[in-house]
Protein backbone atom coordinates (compact mmCIF):
# COMPACT_ATOMS: atom_id res chain seq x y z
CA UNK A 1 0.00 0.00 0.00
CA UNK A 2 1.74 3.27 -1.07
CA UNK A 3 1.74 5.86 1.30
CA UNK A 4 -0.20 8.60 -0.78
CA UNK A 5 -3.04 5.80 -0.70
CA UNK A 6 -3.86 5.97 3.41
CA UNK A 7 -5.90 9.47 2.94
CA UNK A 8 -8.45 7.39 1.17
CA UNK A 9 -8.37 4.57 3.99
CA UNK A 10 -11.68 3.82 5.19
CA UNK A 11 -11.75 4.82 9.18
CA UNK A 12 -12.15 1.47 10.54
CA UNK A 13 -11.13 -0.75 12.98
CA UNK A 14 -9.77 -3.19 10.27
CA UNK A 15 -7.82 -0.58 8.69
CA UNK A 16 -6.76 0.18 12.18
CA UNK A 17 -4.58 -3.22 13.19
CA UNK A 18 -3.41 -3.26 9.13
CA UNK A 19 -2.29 -0.21 9.76
CA UNK A 20 -0.47 -0.71 12.84
CA UNK A 21 1.04 -4.13 11.58
CA UNK A 22 2.06 -1.81 8.73
CA UNK A 23 3.90 0.15 11.10
CA UNK A 24 5.40 -2.77 13.08
CA UNK A 25 6.74 -3.78 9.56
CA UNK A 26 8.50 -0.48 8.82
CA UNK A 27 10.30 -0.06 12.05
CA UNK A 28 11.55 -3.30 12.16
CA UNK A 29 12.60 -2.73 8.85
CA UNK A 30 14.32 0.54 9.38
CA UNK A 31 16.18 -1.17 12.32
CA UNK A 32 17.08 -3.94 10.32
CA UNK A 33 18.14 -1.50 7.46
CA UNK A 34 19.92 0.35 10.42
CA UNK A 35 22.11 -2.47 11.74
CA UNK A 36 22.83 -3.80 7.70
CA UNK A 37 24.51 0.11 7.93
CA UNK A 38 26.30 -0.58 10.84
CA UNK A 39 27.81 -3.50 9.13
CA UNK A 40 28.97 -2.02 6.39
CA UNK A 41 30.15 1.06 7.47
CA UNK A 42 32.67 -1.77 9.88
CA UNK A 43 33.54 -3.16 7.13
CA UNK A 44 34.07 -0.14 5.06
CA UNK A 45 36.50 1.44 7.72
CA UNK A 46 38.51 -2.18 8.11
CA UNK A 47 38.82 -1.20 4.06
CA UNK A 48 40.05 2.23 4.73
CA UNK A 49 42.29 0.76 7.32
CA UNK A 50 43.95 -0.68 4.72
CA UNK A 51 44.01 1.82 2.21
CA UNK A 52 45.92 3.60 4.23
CA UNK A 53 49.20 1.92 2.94
CA UNK A 54 48.09 2.96 -0.86
CA UNK A 55 50.58 5.96 -0.34
CA UNK A 56 53.87 3.69 0.31
CA UNK A 57 52.42 0.85 -2.03
CA UNK A 58 52.92 4.03 -4.67
CA UNK A 59 55.92 5.42 -3.49
CA UNK A 60 57.09 1.74 -3.95
CA UNK A 61 56.03 1.64 -7.34
CA UNK A 62 57.31 4.53 -8.91
CA UNK A 63 61.03 4.05 -7.76
CA UNK A 64 60.69 0.69 -9.10
CA UNK A 65 59.63 2.39 -11.81
CA UNK A 66 62.13 4.55 -12.42
CA UNK A 67 65.02 2.05 -11.74
CA UNK A 68 63.27 0.02 -14.81
CA UNK A 69 63.43 3.64 -16.82
CA UNK A 70 67.23 3.38 -15.66
CA UNK A 71 67.39 -0.04 -16.75
CA UNK A 72 65.85 0.88 -20.45
CA UNK A 73 67.91 3.53 -20.65
CA UNK A 74 71.33 2.19 -19.46
CA UNK A 75 71.01 -0.88 -21.73
CA UNK A 76 69.10 0.46 -24.40
CA UNK A 77 65.68 0.53 -26.54
CA UNK A 78 67.13 -2.16 -28.90
CA UNK A 79 67.76 -4.61 -26.02
CA UNK A 80 65.34 -3.86 -23.74
CA UNK A 81 61.99 -4.35 -26.22
CA UNK A 82 63.20 -7.64 -27.39
CA UNK A 83 63.84 -8.32 -23.72
CA UNK A 84 60.61 -7.47 -22.48
CA UNK A 85 58.97 -9.65 -25.49
CA UNK A 86 60.30 -13.02 -23.67
CA UNK A 87 57.89 -12.46 -20.59
CA UNK A 88 54.81 -14.56 -20.76
CA UNK A 89 52.35 -11.87 -18.98
CA UNK A 90 50.30 -12.22 -16.36
CA UNK A 91 46.92 -13.64 -16.87
CA UNK A 92 44.09 -12.53 -14.46
CA UNK A 93 40.33 -12.98 -14.86
CA UNK A 94 37.53 -11.13 -12.88
CA UNK A 95 35.12 -12.54 -10.69
CA UNK A 96 32.14 -11.12 -8.73
CA UNK A 97 32.82 -11.44 -5.02
CA UNK A 98 30.10 -10.87 -2.13
CA UNK A 99 31.13 -8.05 0.63
CA UNK A 100 28.53 -7.92 3.35
CA UNK A 101 25.58 -9.08 0.70
CA UNK A 102 27.06 -6.49 -1.86
CA UNK A 103 28.37 -7.95 -5.26
CA UNK A 104 31.97 -6.62 -5.55
CA UNK A 105 33.83 -7.29 -8.77
CA UNK A 106 37.45 -8.45 -7.70
CA UNK A 107 40.46 -8.96 -10.18
CA UNK A 108 41.99 -12.25 -9.31
CA UNK A 109 45.49 -12.84 -11.02
CA UNK A 110 45.29 -16.53 -12.15
CA UNK A 111 48.66 -16.50 -13.44
CA UNK A 112 52.45 -14.58 -12.66
CA UNK A 113 54.45 -13.13 -15.41
CA UNK A 114 57.05 -16.13 -16.67
CA UNK A 115 60.16 -14.70 -16.47
CA UNK A 116 62.27 -17.70 -17.38
CA UNK A 117 63.26 -17.26 -20.35
CA UNK A 118 65.05 -14.06 -19.22
CA UNK A 119 68.40 -14.80 -17.85
CA UNK A 120 70.17 -11.60 -17.41
CA UNK A 121 70.09 -11.04 -13.44
CA UNK A 122 69.42 -7.47 -13.22
CA UNK A 123 66.03 -7.74 -15.85
CA UNK A 124 64.96 -10.37 -13.73
CA UNK A 125 65.29 -8.99 -10.63
CA UNK A 126 64.36 -5.51 -11.93
CA UNK A 127 60.80 -7.24 -13.06
CA UNK A 128 60.06 -9.08 -10.72
CA UNK A 129 60.60 -6.25 -8.06
CA UNK A 130 57.59 -4.08 -10.67
CA UNK A 131 55.88 -7.56 -10.62
CA UNK A 132 55.64 -7.76 -6.84
CA UNK A 133 54.51 -3.99 -6.59
CA UNK A 134 52.20 -4.42 -9.12
CA UNK A 135 50.49 -7.06 -7.35
CA UNK A 136 49.75 -5.08 -4.35
CA UNK A 137 48.76 -2.21 -6.33
CA UNK A 138 45.96 -4.47 -7.92
CA UNK A 139 45.06 -5.53 -4.46
CA UNK A 140 44.92 -1.83 -3.37
CA UNK A 141 42.74 -1.62 -6.79
CA UNK A 142 40.14 -4.26 -5.28
CA UNK A 143 40.06 -2.78 -2.08
CA UNK A 144 38.90 0.42 -4.02
CA UNK A 145 36.35 -0.94 -6.10
CA UNK A 146 35.13 -2.39 -2.78
CA UNK A 147 34.94 1.03 -0.93
CA UNK A 148 32.87 2.22 -3.95
CA UNK A 149 30.44 -0.25 -4.56
CA UNK A 150 30.14 -0.88 -0.51
CA UNK A 151 29.55 3.25 -0.08
CA UNK A 152 26.82 3.36 -2.92
CA UNK A 153 24.96 0.59 -1.14
CA UNK A 154 25.55 2.71 1.86
CA UNK A 155 24.51 5.82 0.47
CA UNK A 156 21.33 3.46 -0.86
CA UNK A 157 20.43 2.63 2.56
CA UNK A 158 20.92 5.75 4.30
CA UNK A 159 18.70 7.42 1.75
CA UNK A 160 15.81 4.38 2.34
CA UNK A 161 16.80 4.81 6.20
CA UNK A 162 16.39 8.57 5.68
CA UNK A 163 12.84 8.21 4.00
CA UNK A 164 11.57 5.30 6.26
CA UNK A 165 12.27 7.98 9.40
CA UNK A 166 11.04 11.12 8.25
CA UNK A 167 8.56 10.31 5.63
CA UNK A 168 7.30 6.91 5.85
CA UNK A 169 6.88 6.26 9.61
CA UNK A 170 5.67 9.68 10.33
CA UNK A 171 3.16 9.23 7.92
CA UNK A 172 1.95 5.98 9.07
CA UNK A 173 1.48 7.62 12.79
CA UNK A 174 -0.30 10.23 11.62
CA UNK A 175 -2.54 8.09 9.87
CA UNK A 176 -2.85 6.24 12.79
CA UNK A 177 -3.97 8.54 14.75
CA UNK A 178 -6.51 10.26 12.48
CA UNK A 179 -8.41 6.56 11.94
CA UNK A 180 -7.90 6.16 15.79
CA UNK A 181 -9.43 9.55 16.14
CA UNK A 182 -12.27 8.63 13.28
CA UNK A 183 -12.65 5.52 15.00
CA UNK A 184 -13.39 7.08 18.75
CA UNK A 185 -15.17 9.84 17.47
CA UNK A 186 -17.86 6.96 15.69
CA UNK A 187 -17.47 5.03 18.97
CA UNK A 188 -18.87 7.83 21.08
CA UNK A 189 -21.35 8.77 18.14
CA UNK A 190 -22.30 5.06 18.21
CA UNK A 191 -22.32 5.57 21.95
CA UNK A 192 -24.66 8.58 22.51
CA UNK A 193 -26.81 7.36 19.75
CA UNK A 194 -27.28 4.22 21.78
CA UNK A 195 -27.83 5.93 24.98
CA UNK A 196 -30.50 8.39 23.39
CA UNK A 197 -32.34 5.66 21.62
CA UNK A 198 -32.05 3.97 24.95
CA UNK A 199 -33.80 7.10 27.00
CA UNK A 200 -36.56 6.85 24.33
CA UNK A 201 -37.24 3.77 24.54
CA UNK B 1 94.24 7.04 -49.23
CA UNK B 2 96.79 7.63 -46.24
CA UNK B 3 96.46 6.72 -43.00
CA UNK B 4 97.91 10.01 -41.71
CA UNK B 5 95.71 12.06 -43.76
CA UNK B 6 92.36 9.81 -41.87
CA UNK B 7 94.05 10.59 -39.01
CA UNK B 8 93.99 14.05 -39.56
CA UNK B 9 90.69 13.97 -40.62
CA UNK B 10 89.54 12.53 -37.21
CA UNK B 11 91.35 15.29 -35.46
CA UNK B 12 89.07 17.62 -37.35
CA UNK B 13 86.27 15.21 -36.86
CA UNK B 14 86.61 14.98 -33.18
CA UNK B 15 85.66 18.67 -32.68
CA UNK B 16 81.94 17.96 -33.95
CA UNK B 17 81.49 15.53 -31.49
CA UNK B 18 78.79 16.46 -28.65
CA UNK B 19 80.36 17.95 -26.08
CA UNK B 20 79.02 17.72 -22.23
CA UNK B 21 77.39 21.34 -22.17
CA UNK B 22 75.66 20.54 -25.55
CA UNK B 23 74.12 17.27 -23.85
CA UNK B 24 72.99 19.14 -20.91
CA UNK B 25 71.55 21.46 -22.83
CA UNK B 26 69.54 18.62 -24.40
CA UNK B 27 68.35 17.44 -21.65
CA UNK B 28 67.19 20.71 -20.04
CA UNK B 29 65.18 21.45 -22.82
CA UNK B 30 67.39 24.24 -24.00
CA UNK B 31 68.36 22.88 -27.51
CA UNK B 32 66.99 20.23 -30.10
CA UNK B 33 69.37 17.87 -31.27
CA UNK B 34 67.85 19.17 -34.44
CA UNK B 35 69.61 22.77 -34.11
CA UNK B 36 73.31 20.88 -33.77
CA UNK B 37 74.44 20.78 -37.49
CA UNK B 38 75.40 17.01 -37.60
CA UNK B 39 71.80 16.40 -37.18
CA UNK B 40 69.74 18.23 -39.22
CA UNK B 41 67.31 15.73 -40.00
CA UNK B 42 66.22 15.50 -36.75
CA UNK B 43 63.02 16.35 -35.08
CA UNK B 44 61.74 16.33 -31.49
CA UNK B 45 57.85 15.44 -32.95
CA UNK B 46 59.27 12.25 -34.51
CA UNK B 47 58.38 9.38 -32.59
CA UNK B 48 61.32 7.59 -30.61
CA UNK B 49 61.74 4.61 -32.97
CA UNK B 50 62.31 7.45 -35.88
CA UNK B 51 64.50 9.59 -33.49
CA UNK B 52 67.02 6.65 -32.52
CA UNK B 53 67.08 5.34 -36.13
CA UNK B 54 68.39 9.47 -37.25
CA UNK B 55 70.86 9.11 -34.29
CA UNK B 56 71.95 5.82 -35.48
CA UNK B 57 72.06 6.31 -39.20
CA UNK B 58 74.54 9.47 -38.58
CA UNK B 59 76.92 7.11 -36.79
CA UNK B 60 76.77 4.63 -39.56
CA UNK B 61 77.44 7.54 -41.85
CA UNK B 62 80.67 8.61 -40.04
CA UNK B 63 82.21 5.36 -39.64
CA UNK B 64 81.32 4.33 -43.26
CA UNK B 65 82.78 7.56 -44.39
CA UNK B 66 86.44 7.01 -42.61
CA UNK B 67 86.08 2.90 -43.59
CA UNK B 68 85.95 4.56 -47.37
CA UNK B 69 89.23 6.84 -46.37
CA UNK B 70 91.63 4.65 -45.05
CA UNK B 71 93.01 1.78 -46.91
CA UNK B 72 91.24 -1.25 -47.62
CA UNK B 73 92.33 -3.55 -44.77
CA UNK B 74 92.13 -1.21 -41.85
CA UNK B 75 88.46 0.17 -43.66
CA UNK B 76 87.26 -3.37 -43.41
CA UNK B 77 88.36 -3.42 -39.81
CA UNK B 78 86.39 -0.18 -39.08
CA UNK B 79 83.45 -1.41 -40.52
CA UNK B 80 83.55 -4.28 -37.90
CA UNK B 81 81.66 -1.34 -35.38
CA UNK B 82 79.00 -1.37 -38.14
CA UNK B 83 79.12 -5.17 -37.92
CA UNK B 84 78.27 -4.92 -33.86
CA UNK B 85 74.81 -3.42 -34.75
CA UNK B 86 73.98 -6.16 -37.36
CA UNK B 87 75.37 -8.86 -34.84
CA UNK B 88 73.07 -6.73 -32.07
CA UNK B 89 70.45 -7.44 -34.19
CA UNK B 90 70.58 -11.04 -34.91
CA UNK B 91 70.49 -11.07 -31.32
CA UNK B 92 67.04 -9.05 -31.21
CA UNK B 93 66.15 -11.41 -33.70
CA UNK B 94 67.02 -14.47 -31.31
CA UNK B 95 64.69 -12.91 -28.46
CA UNK B 96 62.07 -12.15 -31.21
CA UNK B 97 62.08 -15.79 -32.28
CA UNK B 98 61.04 -16.90 -28.60
CA UNK B 99 59.02 -14.03 -27.41
CA UNK B 100 56.98 -11.44 -29.25
CA UNK B 101 58.02 -9.66 -32.69
CA UNK B 102 55.43 -6.65 -32.13
CA UNK B 103 57.36 -4.73 -30.58
CA UNK B 104 61.12 -5.15 -31.65
CA UNK B 105 63.03 -2.98 -33.52
CA UNK B 106 66.31 -3.51 -35.20
CA UNK B 107 69.11 -1.22 -36.86
CA UNK B 108 68.87 0.03 -39.64
CA UNK B 109 72.09 -0.96 -40.92
CA UNK B 110 72.96 -4.04 -43.38
CA UNK B 111 75.46 -5.56 -44.87
CA UNK B 112 75.47 -9.51 -44.84
CA UNK B 113 72.19 -10.18 -43.43
CA UNK B 114 69.40 -7.59 -44.80
CA UNK B 115 67.63 -5.74 -42.18
CA UNK B 116 63.77 -6.52 -44.16
CA UNK B 117 64.70 -10.44 -44.34
CA UNK B 118 65.76 -10.18 -40.72
CA UNK B 119 62.67 -8.85 -39.58
CA UNK B 120 60.46 -11.34 -41.65
CA UNK B 121 62.08 -14.31 -40.35
CA UNK B 122 59.74 -16.13 -38.02
CA UNK B 123 60.77 -19.55 -37.54
CA UNK B 124 64.11 -21.00 -36.41
CA UNK B 125 64.67 -23.11 -39.91
CA UNK B 126 64.80 -19.69 -41.63
CA UNK B 127 66.70 -18.09 -38.99
CA UNK B 128 69.59 -20.66 -39.52
CA UNK B 129 69.55 -19.99 -43.05
CA UNK B 130 69.79 -16.23 -42.77
CA UNK B 131 73.01 -17.37 -40.39
CA UNK B 132 74.90 -19.14 -43.66
CA UNK B 133 74.80 -15.89 -45.38
CA UNK B 134 77.28 -14.17 -42.45
CA UNK B 135 81.02 -13.91 -42.22
CA UNK B 136 80.71 -14.84 -38.56
CA UNK B 137 81.48 -18.99 -39.67
CA UNK B 138 79.11 -19.63 -37.04
CA UNK B 139 78.72 -23.18 -36.67
CA UNK B 140 75.22 -24.44 -37.76
CA UNK B 141 75.18 -27.26 -35.26
CA UNK B 142 75.98 -25.25 -32.20
CA UNK B 143 72.95 -22.58 -33.50
CA UNK B 144 70.79 -25.56 -34.13
CA UNK B 145 71.38 -27.14 -30.82
CA UNK B 146 70.53 -23.85 -28.89
CA UNK B 147 67.69 -23.11 -30.95
CA UNK B 148 66.16 -26.44 -30.02
CA UNK B 149 66.53 -26.10 -26.71
CA UNK B 150 65.70 -22.49 -26.33
CA UNK B 151 68.70 -21.12 -24.42
CA UNK B 152 68.45 -17.40 -25.72
CA UNK B 153 71.13 -16.28 -23.20
CA UNK B 154 73.25 -18.47 -24.62
CA UNK B 155 72.55 -18.13 -28.12
CA UNK B 156 73.36 -14.61 -27.39
CA UNK B 157 76.59 -15.22 -25.74
CA UNK B 158 77.64 -17.44 -28.79
CA UNK B 159 76.64 -14.71 -31.01
CA UNK B 160 79.09 -12.46 -28.94
CA UNK B 161 82.07 -14.87 -29.22
CA UNK B 162 81.66 -15.57 -33.08
CA UNK B 163 81.51 -11.40 -33.39
CA UNK B 164 85.16 -11.11 -31.67
CA UNK B 165 86.18 -14.10 -33.18
CA UNK B 166 85.62 -12.61 -36.50
CA UNK B 167 87.52 -8.80 -35.48
CA UNK B 168 90.86 -11.13 -34.06
CA UNK B 169 90.45 -12.68 -37.57
CA UNK B 170 90.53 -9.27 -39.24
CA UNK B 171 93.06 -8.13 -36.87
CA UNK B 172 95.21 -11.52 -37.55
CA UNK B 173 95.14 -11.32 -41.23
CA UNK B 174 96.60 -7.66 -40.63
CA UNK B 175 98.45 -7.80 -37.34
CA UNK B 176 101.47 -5.70 -38.65
CA UNK B 177 99.03 -2.33 -39.13
CA UNK B 178 96.34 -3.14 -36.68
CA UNK B 179 98.08 -4.69 -33.30
CA UNK B 180 98.49 -1.37 -31.83
CA UNK B 181 94.85 -1.10 -31.84
CA UNK B 182 95.16 -5.31 -29.33
CA UNK B 183 95.08 -3.67 -26.12
CA UNK B 184 92.41 -1.47 -26.27
CA UNK B 185 90.40 -4.28 -28.17
CA UNK B 186 90.74 -6.74 -25.27
CA UNK B 187 89.46 -4.46 -22.82
CA UNK B 188 86.43 -4.63 -25.21
CA UNK B 189 86.50 -8.05 -25.20
CA UNK B 190 87.13 -8.15 -21.19
CA UNK B 191 83.99 -6.28 -20.24
CA UNK B 192 82.06 -8.40 -22.38
CA UNK B 193 83.66 -11.49 -20.96
CA UNK B 194 82.75 -10.05 -17.56
CA UNK B 195 79.30 -9.35 -18.75
CA UNK B 196 78.79 -13.91 -19.80
CA UNK B 197 80.49 -14.45 -16.70
CA UNK B 198 77.96 -12.51 -14.71
CA UNK B 199 74.94 -13.03 -16.85
CA UNK B 200 75.72 -17.02 -17.15
CA UNK B 201 78.07 -17.91 -14.24
CA UNK B 202 81.60 -19.05 -14.40
CA UNK B 203 80.55 -22.97 -14.44
CA UNK B 204 78.77 -22.35 -17.52
CA UNK B 205 80.79 -20.70 -19.43
CA UNK B 206 83.48 -22.57 -18.67
CA UNK B 207 81.83 -25.55 -19.43
CA UNK B 208 83.64 -28.05 -21.48
CA UNK B 209 81.24 -27.72 -24.40
CA UNK B 210 80.57 -24.03 -23.82
CA UNK B 211 84.22 -23.37 -23.25
CA UNK B 212 84.88 -23.99 -26.70
CA UNK B 213 81.91 -22.28 -28.44
CA UNK B 214 82.65 -19.01 -26.41
CA UNK B 215 86.50 -19.36 -27.00
CA UNK B 216 85.82 -15.81 -28.93
CA UNK B 217 85.49 -13.79 -25.28
CA UNK B 218 88.77 -14.46 -24.34
CA UNK B 219 91.18 -11.45 -24.98
CA UNK B 220 93.07 -11.79 -28.46
CA UNK B 221 96.29 -14.31 -28.07
CA UNK B 222 94.47 -15.56 -24.62
CA UNK B 223 92.11 -18.10 -26.61
CA UNK B 224 91.66 -21.42 -24.11
CA UNK B 225 92.91 -19.94 -20.98
CA UNK B 226 90.44 -19.75 -18.28
CA UNK B 227 89.85 -16.63 -16.68
CA UNK B 228 87.39 -15.99 -13.72
CA UNK B 229 85.31 -13.27 -12.69
CA UNK B 230 87.34 -11.69 -10.35
CA UNK B 231 90.59 -11.47 -12.39
CA UNK B 232 88.57 -10.28 -15.48
CA UNK B 233 87.22 -7.39 -12.96
CA UNK B 234 90.83 -6.91 -11.56
CA UNK B 235 92.03 -6.48 -15.25
CA UNK B 236 89.15 -4.13 -16.26
CA UNK B 237 90.99 -1.93 -13.23
CA UNK B 238 87.49 -1.69 -11.14
CA UNK B 239 88.42 -2.52 -7.70
CA UNK B 240 87.05 -5.81 -6.77
CA UNK B 241 85.37 -4.74 -3.27
CA UNK B 242 83.28 -2.13 -5.18
CA UNK B 243 82.29 -4.51 -8.16
CA UNK B 244 81.20 -6.96 -5.40
CA UNK B 245 78.63 -4.46 -4.22
CA UNK B 246 76.95 -4.06 -7.80
CA UNK B 247 77.04 -7.74 -8.38
CA UNK B 248 75.36 -8.57 -5.15
CA UNK B 249 72.44 -6.00 -5.56
CA UNK B 250 72.33 -7.00 -9.08
CA UNK B 251 73.36 -3.89 -10.72
CA UNK B 252 75.49 -5.32 -13.95
CA UNK B 253 74.65 -2.52 -16.13
CA UNK B 254 75.92 0.11 -13.43
CA UNK B 255 79.15 -2.72 -13.35
CA UNK B 256 79.55 -2.32 -17.45
CA UNK B 257 79.02 1.56 -17.21
CA UNK B 258 81.62 1.71 -15.45
CA UNK B 259 84.28 -0.82 -17.34
CA UNK B 260 83.30 1.34 -20.35
CA UNK B 261 83.82 4.90 -19.09
CA UNK B 262 87.10 3.33 -17.40
CA UNK B 263 87.75 2.12 -21.50
CA UNK B 264 87.26 5.55 -22.90
CA UNK B 265 89.50 6.84 -20.53
CA UNK B 266 92.45 4.48 -21.67
CA UNK B 267 91.87 4.79 -24.92
CA UNK B 268 91.89 8.85 -24.30
CA UNK B 269 95.20 8.39 -22.94
CA UNK B 270 96.51 6.04 -25.68
CA UNK B 271 95.29 8.07 -28.42
CA UNK B 272 96.96 11.30 -27.01
CA UNK B 273 100.31 9.48 -26.81
CA UNK B 274 99.62 7.81 -30.48
CA UNK B 275 98.31 11.38 -32.03
CA UNK B 276 99.06 10.29 -35.46
CA UNK B 277 98.50 6.48 -35.35
CA UNK B 278 95.24 4.34 -36.39
CA UNK B 279 94.28 4.80 -32.30
CA UNK B 280 93.43 7.74 -32.65
CA UNK B 281 90.67 6.02 -35.20
CA UNK B 282 89.79 3.86 -33.05
CA UNK B 283 89.73 6.48 -30.35
CA UNK B 284 87.28 8.39 -32.51
CA UNK B 285 84.96 5.85 -33.55
CA UNK B 286 84.65 4.97 -30.12
CA UNK B 287 83.64 8.37 -29.47
CA UNK B 288 81.38 8.26 -31.88
CA UNK B 289 79.28 5.10 -30.57
CA UNK B 290 79.35 6.91 -27.28
CA UNK B 291 78.04 9.70 -28.63
CA UNK B 292 75.11 7.51 -30.50
CA UNK B 293 74.65 5.74 -26.78
CA UNK B 294 74.29 8.58 -24.76
CA UNK B 295 72.16 10.16 -27.20
CA UNK B 296 70.19 6.66 -27.12
CA UNK B 297 69.86 7.24 -23.16
CA UNK B 298 68.51 11.10 -23.31
CA UNK B 299 65.83 10.43 -25.27
CA UNK B 300 64.93 6.95 -23.84
CA UNK B 301 65.40 8.81 -20.60
CA UNK B 302 63.10 11.59 -21.56
CA UNK B 303 60.36 9.46 -22.64
CA UNK B 304 60.34 7.54 -20.43
CA UNK B 305 60.16 10.88 -17.54
CA UNK B 306 63.12 9.69 -15.92
CA UNK B 307 64.31 13.09 -14.01
CA UNK B 308 66.77 15.05 -15.69
CA UNK B 309 69.73 14.11 -13.31
CA UNK B 310 69.17 10.32 -13.22
CA UNK B 311 69.81 10.54 -17.23
CA UNK B 312 73.05 12.53 -16.59
CA UNK B 313 74.27 10.11 -14.39
CA UNK B 314 73.76 7.86 -17.37
CA UNK B 315 76.06 9.42 -19.49
CA UNK B 316 79.55 8.77 -20.67
CA UNK B 317 81.32 12.13 -21.36
CA UNK B 318 85.19 12.95 -21.82
CA UNK B 319 85.30 16.32 -22.84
Amino acid sequence: MSISSLQFLPASRGTLVKLRRQLNLVVRGKEILEMRREQLVKELFEIMDKLKERGGIEHEYLRVLEEVCRLRTLRGEYEYRSITSLIEPPEAEVLLISIQGVTVPQVRITRDPDLSKIKDPEYRMAFERLWKVLKRLFELANLEVAVEKLSRQLNYINRIVNSLEKNVIPNLKETIRYVEEKVNEEMLEEFVRLREVAKEV
Amino acid sequence: MSLVYAVVRCHGLVQHLLKREQYLSIIYNEVSLGDIEEYRGYKDEYPLDRRLEIITRRFIERVTFLSKIVEYKIGDFLMTFLDYLELENLKVKLRTLYGKEENAIYYPYSRFINVNELRKVRTDYAFLRLLRREPYRMRMDIMRRILRRGDIALGEAYLDACYYDYVKRIIRRNERTLKVLIKFLNYEILRKLTYWLLVLGEEKVYEPITREMLQGLMPYNEEGRRIALERAIRRLGINIAEARKYIETGRIADLMHIARERELHILQRGARRNSLSLVFIYYYIQLCREEMYNLYRIFIGKENNLPSEAIIGTLITLF
